[in-house]
């Protein structure tokens, strides 16, 4: 076996060994997906392989879910509201079509959104893809070699409960993106399931690259 | 109501036309949010982002039908 295939393999390895139970069903609505097949990336190498993709927990959905949940409802008491009593039938067909047609759009944009605001470990590389609403993305590339500290920080009920933390992986380049504005680093994953399995993979990754340059 | 070069202008009737104007406004940010899928899934290319970009464009049509006919009602 060709020696750089066996590294992959037992870098993929080691990382299914690190976060255990974390590794899913492989299925890409999991939260961590170890060595995800046919996925690639816009800047992908020919030979570069996908280790590891992991995105927030579910559980930051909660927020506009509840709101989705609780908003189903309204129209049924529109009937409630005077302003509304002024309306003729017709209208209130158009209203209420328009609500829900609304709703979708919001439920949609937002796992859409979830979805693809991934981060990806790679064997050369890191990669972190933010979307920020319709307009707007960032990703950020920095190779294994300028990566330097990685550190998470767990704060309040939510994040103790679920395990969930952000990662911070700080890069030898002081260079500010927009994304990192309010954030410490431009390689920040905010709410992911088991922060420090996740670190350690990522140092791990980092030993290994370093180990690999001395030789 | 308010009565203008004949034309008879009610609360319902504003009210309509703000739904309208709204449902043209969203069908436009369905199909740009078309278009932001394909981009997303250019970034990252998932196997299932044919499904997603399927669902999207569903949206997309359903919203702008809709909208055909309740701007046509």
């Amino acid at each position: 076996m060709p020696e750089i295939f066996a590294k992959k393999v037992k870098e993929s390895d080691q990382v299914k060994k690190m976060l255990g139970e974390k590794c899913g069903n492989g299925s890409f609505w999991s939260s961590f997906v170890v060595n995800p097949d046919r996925l690639s990336f816009e800047t992908q190498h020919e030979s570069e392989e996908v280790i590891l993709l992991g995105r927030s927990h579910p559980v930051t959905n909660l927020g506009w879910l509840s709101l989705v949940s609780i908003a189903v409802f309204v129209p049924m008491f529109w009937g409630e509201f005077p302003f509304f009593a002024v309306l003729s039938e017709l209208t209130m067909t158009k209203v209420t079509i328009l609500w829900y047609l609304a709703l979708m759009f919001y439920a949609i944009l937002n796992s859409l959104l979830w979805f693809y605001n991934v981060y990806i470990v790679t064997d050369e590389r890191l990669v972190d893809v933010d979307f920020s609403g319709l307009l707007s993305k960032v990703v950020n590339v920095a190779d294994l070699n300028n990566l330097e500290d990685v550190n998470y920080s767990q704060t309040g009920l939510i994040d103790s409960i679920f395990n969930i933390g952000t990662v911070v992986v700080q890069t030898a380049s002081e260079q500010k993106t927009p994304d990192a504005s309010g954030e410490l680093s431009a390689f920040t994953f905010e709410k992911i399931p088991s922060p420090d399995k996740v670190t350690q993979v990522i140092s791990l990754l980092i030993d290994n690259e370093e180990k690999e340059n001395r030789r | 109501m308010e009565e203008l070069i004949g034309f008879n202008i009610t609360f319902d009737l504003v009210v309509s036309l703000l739904v309208k104007v709204s449902l043209i406004l969203l069908s436009i940010l369905s199909l740009i949010m078309v278009r932001q899928t394909g981009l997303m899934n250019r970034v990252v290319n998932y196997p299932i982002g044919g499904s997603l970009k399927a669902l999207v464009w569903g949206f997309a049509f359903t919203c702008l039908l809709i909208t055909v006919i309740v701007v046509l009602v």
